[in-house]
């Protein structure tokens, strides 16, 4: 039998041990993890606090080219405009180590939220980025969705188009959106789980 | 902090003589350089020819793989030929890793060629000269990211025959035809999930020493199928030699592993990079 064989055979014989364990990767919502962050006006937030609200966490970094096309064209903004309007927690939350690029005082912060017109429930500073962690946030934006139950029914990124150019806003599926609206319609999530992309969140 | 203003190229011979004068006296900080490199001084309508794209990148910079990896973006290309010309996709030189803060990323450091094959038509519009242009965008990072785009020129005289570029031109596409990895048909892959695993086998060449297998790393071409950040490990089955490899949890069970396999400069593997096409059974 040449090495050809051998291998169709034993990958074969393998597949057929191991047949019963290939598509039993269900997405299992797994509960997020509590955190409790201080926001851009002093005020501190707790997840518990929001326990029976569908919350939003958006990973941001405005020195990001990938965050500045989401918001030099009002993409972002208008997802936290509509979906705060429909009573939904959103927290930008910036995970920048001291030093490091999108890392600002708050004073900035709080100008730059005026500037972009920015309309999340609260931006959140997460310096020694712990929660980033606990998240397994990978880049800015990166996304994240939890039930009233508390358990992530999306993460990931927060569209189909991977790029940082500001044409590839238009025609884009937003999995953000698509998973509020399924889940606050009682309908499951069809896209529980996506690749974020973006900058990396500078820890 | 980095200047994020983007480096415009403009349109036009003279204003992109102007600003090569000017990335030439001002200090510009981070700024790359880019250059389009044709393989011929004149083409005979219907035959096709390389060209490549040349990136020259800031010491501590790097842009990215056609897989970016946990971060960043591909480059991308778009191309204005005359009718009766067109553009192949771009073969990707082998990637380098790049580790920063758990994260991983795929792509390149100093400078990197982009090739291209162009194929033109026995019905090219008759002129005297071809001129092709090429936009690239591209996304270069250090501890911050810059988009950068250039619009890259080049031409040729069309002809009774096609004629090579000069030496120079040559050497360097030659260079990065080198760093392309190999289809080789005597390297055989497949691939197999197991439990929280995807198995990817190698059947080697005999000619190949696998001791060299462990020097080599994997780079999968599909932007989120696998868990990059967990540590890949040689194990063998059954005799076979497998990468265990973790997938991530949105991958589709039954979609193919593609990549390519890299061995480091430091290797003693004769290979420097394969194709890896590994289909599940």
């Amino acid at each position: 039998m040449n090495i050809k064989q051998t291998l169709v055979k034993n990958i074969t014989w393998m597949a057929a041990l191991c047949g019963v364990l290939v598509g039993v990767e269900s997405a299992l919502a797994r509960p997020a993890p509590s955190f409790s962050l201080t926001d851009t006006q002093g005020k501190a937030h707790s997840l518990s606090d929001y326990a029976g609200k569908f919350v939003v966490l958006e990973w941001i970094n405005h020195d990001c080219p990938f965050v500045k096309k989401h918001y030099n064209s009002d993409n972002m903004q208008s997802l936290q405009r509509k979906y705060t309007g429909l009573n939904v927690i959103w927290f930008s939350i910036n995970s920048s180590a001291p030093g490091k690029q999108g890392n600002y005082p708050v004073d900035k912060w709080n100008s730059m939220v005026e500037a972009k017109k920015a309309a999340p429930t609260a931006l959140l500073l997460d310096p020694e980025g712990t929660v980033g962690q606990a998240y397994g946030a990978k880049t800015t934006p990166h996304m994240f969705v939890i039930n009233p139950e508390g358990e992530i029914i999306y993460e990931g990124a927060i569209d189909d188009k991977a790029g940082y150019a500001d044409d590839e806003i238009a025609g884009a599926v937003n999995y953000v959106a698509a998973a509020l609206d399924a889940a606050m319609a009682g309908q499951p999530v069809a896209t529980p789980s996506t690749k974020s992309y973006g900058c990396s969140v500078k820890y | 902090m980095v200047n994020p203003t983007r480096v415009q190229h403009s349109a036009g011979w003279r204003v992109l003589t102007a600003l090569m004068f000017l990335a030439a006296t001002l200090p510009l900080g981070a700024a790359p350089r880019a250059e389009l490199l044709s393989s011929v001084a004149t083409v005979r309508p219907g035959d096709s020819f390389q060209v490549g794209v040349h990136l020259v990148l800031e010491d501590g910079w790097h842009t990215y793989w056609r897989n970016p990896g946990d971060s960043g973006a591909a480059p991308r290309l778009r191309w204005h030929l005359p009718e009766g010309c067109s553009a192949g996709p771009i073969e990707w030189p082998a990637p380098q890793r790049f580790t920063e803060g758990g994260l991983v990323s795929f792509g390149y450091e100093k400078d990197v060629t982009f090739l291209v094959t162009l194929q033109t038509t026995t019905n090219l519009a008759p002129a005297s000269v071809m001129l092709i242009r090429a936009d690239l965008s591209v996304l270069v990072c250090k501890d911050a990211c810059v988009p950068h785009e250039f619009s890259l020129r080049a031409g040729m005289r069309l002809a009774d025959e096609t004629t090579p570029a000069d030496s120079d031109r040559l050497a360097r596409l030659a260079d990065a035809n080198a760093r392309l990895p190999v289809a080789d048909p005597d390297w055989r892959f497949a691939s197999l999930r197991e439990e929280e695993n995807l198995l990817l086998f190698v059947d080697l060449p005999t000619t190949v020493d696998v001791a060299t297998l462990q020097d080599s790393l994997f780079f999968p071409s599909t932007p989120g199928q696998l868990e990059l950040s967990v540590a890949s490990r040689w194990t063998m089955r059954d005799g076979m030699h497998a990468l265990q490899l973790r997938p991530t949890a949105a991958v589709e069970p039954r979609a193919p592993l593609d990549g390519v396999l890299v061995w480091p400069e430091s290797s003693a593997a004769a290979h420097r990079a394969v194709h890896v096409h590994a289909p599940p059974p």
